[in-house]
């Protein structure tokens, strides 16, 4: 028997009082999230008449119609420059949504690979500069500069890039942060041995790094792009302010949420439109929770 | 060609394009900030010219004179040690619950672990209309009584915005805690145990200290976050928030993100002047918390 598992033995008041804490809080959770559902399958006039319980009647006279409405009539009004002239356009949801995967599949890639890249390499191989690398990961988390977005902005806009989603990639093509010293310590965990044998029988560092490193690492791989996948499906504030006419389903939402367009201004129609932007993300959170909720070890940033 | 210069190139070539965006994208840019800080763009033109420390002075002028800005510093303050307090207590004992594997602590998990799924913005549409619809309704079905919504009471917004800022803020903190507590030598705490050691105890003297390191991390990426955390304010009223609701990473993002609409150029330099301003708050605030939680800190052994 693992020594953390008691058995035969009274809770003490500390386990009682987080049981009931926690309970308490996943009965808030599941409320609210039901609450939303439920106003989702409403009318507008049934929402005015039953604002709190479930939708009346059997389940298949509930207002599943609200969900193609989102379809038929989401759209987010942008202003676009066209040879000089500001022109009013709508992106439509089926545009939102090819904004959005990619925006989340391309930069979840491009925020995982390259500072699973990097850490293998400074980790890898000894070279003076590699400690330069981790220097430079652990400042910059610690040290806070506020407010630089301004120049950010002023500097995509003077080279071009700003409101592409490829400039975005470009943005994204970043090695700093906690999931470099994620990888850094996966790759310091896998014995040389392997590489050296491959380098004996005459491998590349490509092939070395492609075929033998990366798929020691690859559950780590996978679950950092999943993690970074989910935060750039949800992430309406960075296409909000850099992607500003290539509104992802997040910022359409949002949009939908602070300032509702005529045939969406319904709170079922609002509440049909979050459920759809959740579905997805959901669905991959119930079949990889195991490794989303999985132990992704970096320690501390004590010296 | 020899193994070490093969060696050589592939490492450079690996790291060559993100140094070149790190040095674009981050040194780059916080120069390029440096410099905004002491420009001006005229309004038409969109040209700039040197003001020397015009936009730090309007800066500190308007922290010391403008009601809505001590109200967000105020704020700003508060939302840190509120989330320190509870967000970050509460996340360490809930992470000792389910560490313990007491009962349903799997499910537990996944209802903290749940906000990081869903979207804010689909969390702050779902509870906006909760609390100032749902809510109402039921104290009046239940109590006869009737409330307005909590966000549309003067007395009672605040709060409500601030709840819920700290409920969703368990998820990353449980994996990361109980990962860490999952690290913590069972033969100790079958040693303390045979002692008779209490949960609250072995909470207290074995697994804060044990996991100190990963508590480190979670309070200075809070504190240096001081600046930069907007309360999902942004979230629940985009442009609009009132001013007694304000904090700084709200109007900072909220300001930049109406320059970027404007199209002009102008209010770039007064932002970026107001950055620094904040950094040199934070960079020292956020050492210090750091020096001090290691030097006072439990030590490994």
């Amino acid at each position: 028997m693992k020594s953390n598992v008691m058995k035969h033995r009274r809770p003490s008041p500390l386990t009682v009082t987080l049981g009931i804490l926690l309970a308490l809080y996943a009965l808030s959770m599941t409320v609210l999230l039901l609450w939303g559902v439920f106003t989702a399958l409403k009318t507008q006039e049934e929402f005015r008449q039953n604002v709190a319980l479930p939708p009346g009647g059997a389940p298949w006279d509930w207002a599943w119609g609200n969900f193609v409405r989102v379809f038929e009539n989401f759209y987010v009004p942008v202003t676009k420059i066209v040879n000089g002239t500001a022109v009013q356009q709508n992106i439509w949801v089926e545009e939102m949504l090819l904004n959005t995967l990619l925006y989340t599949v391309g930069g979840a890639f491009i925020q995982t690979a390259v500072p699973c890249a990097v850490a293998y390499v400074t980790s890898k191989f000894r070279f003076r500069f590699s400690a330069v690398v981790q220097g430079i990961v652990i400042v910059t988390m610690i040290i806070p500069i506020v407010g630089s977005q301004a120049s950010e902005l002023e500097l995509l806009m003077r080279i071009g890039i700003y409101d592409t989603i490829w400039g975005n990639w470009i943005q994204k093509f970043n090695f700093l942060g906690m999931y470099y010293l994620v990888f850094f310590a996966a790759f310091k965990l896998i014995p040389d041995d392997y590489a050296e044998a491959a380098y004996i029988d005459g491998a590349s560092e490509w092939r070395v790094m492609i075929s033998i490193m990366l798929p020691l690492v690859a559950t780590t791989f996978f679950t950092v792009m999943l993690l970074k996948f989910i935060d750039f499906w949800n992430d309406y504030q960075t296409p909000l302010l850099y992607l500003p006419t290539h509104p992802t389903l997040a910022y359409g939402v949002f949009r939908l949420s602070t300032e509702p367009i005529q045939e969406m201004s319904t709170v079922p129609m609002r509440m049909a439109a979050c459920i759809i932007m959740a579905v997805p993300v959901l669905a991959v959170f119930i079949v990889f929770r195991n490794k989303l909720m999985g132990n992704l070890s970096m320690g501390g940033i004590k010296e | 060609m020899k193994r070490k210069t093969k060696r050589a190139i592939f490492y450079w070539l690996i790291l060559a394009l993100p140094l070149l965006q790190f040095a674009i994208f981050y040194i780059g840019v916080n120069f390029n900030s440096l410099l905004l800080a002491f420009r001006q763009y005229d309004v038409l033109s969109n040209a700039s010219s040197f003001v020397g420390l015009d936009n730090f002075a309007q800066v500190l002028r308007d922290i010391r004179q403008m009601e809505y800005l001590h109200i967000a510093f105020r704020n700003s303050l508060l939302l840190c040690v509120v989330n320190l307090l509870f967000g970050t207590g509460l996340a360490l004992l809930f992470s000792f619950y389910i560490y313990k594997k007491r009962l349903f602590a799997g499910a537990f998990k996944i209802f903290l672990f749940m906000p990081h799924i869903i979207s804010a913005v689909i969390m702050v549409t779902i509870y906006k209309f909760f609390v100032d619809r749902a809510i109402p309704y039921f104290v009046e079905q239940l109590f006869s009584v009737e409330m307005s919504g909590l966000l549309a009471n003067p007395d009672t917004v605040f709060g409500t915005v601030l709840f819920f800022a700290v409920w969703v803020s368990f998820g990353t903190q449980t994996i990361m805690y109980t990962g860490a507590m999952s690290g913590i030598s069972d033969s100790v705490v079958e040693a303390a145990r045979m002692d008779g050691i209490t949960p609250l105890r072995e909470f207290w003297y074995i697994t804060l200290p044990s996991i100190y390191p990963t508590i480190v991390t979670f309070v200075i990426v809070c504190v240096a976050g001081i600046f930069t955390n907007q309360m999902q304010l942004y979230s629940f009223y985009g442009q609009n928030a009132e001013y007694k609701l304000y904090n700084i990473g709200y109007f900072l993002y909220s300001e930049t993100q109406s320059a970027s609409g404007s199209g002009s150029y102008m209010r770039y330099p007064y932002l970026s002047a107001f950055g620094l301003v904040l950094t040199c708050i934070a960079v020292p605030l956020t050492l210090i918390v750091r020096w001090a939680m290691n030097k006072f800190g439990p030590k490994a052994d």
